[in-house]
């Protein structure tokens, strides 16, 4: 059985075709300044922030497991405490 | 103050402490967000900078980005960050009302750092670098835009904080995530001044 999201009656199907038929049109979806640049300097430029937008999540998200890895076992000793003590 | 021991639901009598507190967890998501936004607009920045014919920045007309006076507001950034640091140590010490003094500075020398960069604005307003004259200017002032935005929450959420450890009900939890909000906005700092500026 399909199950159609509420309100769908079809009246969206061609405009959305048309949408991703439109970003396929190569020739017209230039989008990024950069990939048809001969310049060495501006190639370079992006290569260096691509290294940064990838790496800068990925070395926060390690930075953070191994403060955690650090300050575990310290904590672990004392997490629990009986309600008496 | 001390965190809060909550005592475990599946487990009655146990009682557990929090490894990170709500607040300072909930500060380092968001600043772990922003770093991605200033880390996308500056690598935007770059590009766009190394577009530019070689020797060309700044563009033909616009003027040169006041660099030494902005060197000095910067050292009274790092300044202000080092005052909260101290505070922090005062507030965990024995006497936290001893953080006072220490946090007002804090705030004090944020604010003259926000309001340096107005009047720097303002000169090169004067001077013609508009956020419409060149991409120099859209970037410069899309950047140290946010920035100053950013420092001014975090002068706003200083000011409140300074105001309950006044009161006496400032907690360590709140201070952390306050802190953590303002390291941010100093240590990110230098990093545009190198790119932006420099």
């Amino acid at each position: 059985m399909i199950v159609r999201p509420r309100g769908w009656n079809g009246r969206w199907l061609a405009p959305a075709a048309a949408f991703v038929l439109g970003s396929l049109w190569p020739a017209w979806c230039q989008a990024c300044p950069v990939c048809f640049s001969g310049s060495r300097r501006i190639r370079l430029a992006f290569f260096g922030t691509t290294i940064l937008l990838s790496l800068l999540p990925l070395g926060m998200i390690g930075g953070g497991l191994v403060w955690l890895r650090r300050g575990a076992g310290e904590f672990l000793a004392g997490e629990f405490e009986d309600r008496d003590a | 103050m001390e965190p809060r021991i909550t005592e475990l639901a599946s487990h009655p009598g146990i009682r557990r402490r929090p490894f990170v507190d709500s607040a300072s967890l909930g500060m380092a998501l968001f600043v772990f967000t922003e770093v991605m936004l200033f880390a996308g607009m500056i690598s935007a920045f770059v590009i766009n900078q190394a577009g530019a014919p070689a020797g060309n920045w700044p563009p033909p007309g616009q003027p040169r980005l006041p660099i030494e006076r902005t060197g000095l507001n910067t050292a009274a950034l790092l300044a202000s960050g080092a005052c909260l640091l101290v505070a922090s140590r005062r507030f965990r010490g024995p006497e936290p009302a001893r953080a006072a003094s220490w946090m007002g500075a804090a705030m004090a020398l944020g604010a003259f750092f926000v309001i340096f960069q107005g009047a720097e604005w303002i000169a090169l307003l004067g001077q013609g670098l508009t956020i419409t004259s060149s991409q120099m200017g859209s970037f410069f002032y899309l950047i140290v835009g946010t920035h100053a935005l950013h420092a001014v929450a975090a002068i706003l959420a200083l000011a409140m904080a300074w105001r309950s450890l006044r009161a006496g009900t400032l907690t360590r939890a709140r201070l952390g995530a306050v802190s953590l909000f303002w390291y941010f906005v100093v240590l990110v700092w230098p990093v545009l001044y190198w790119k932006v500026y420099l």
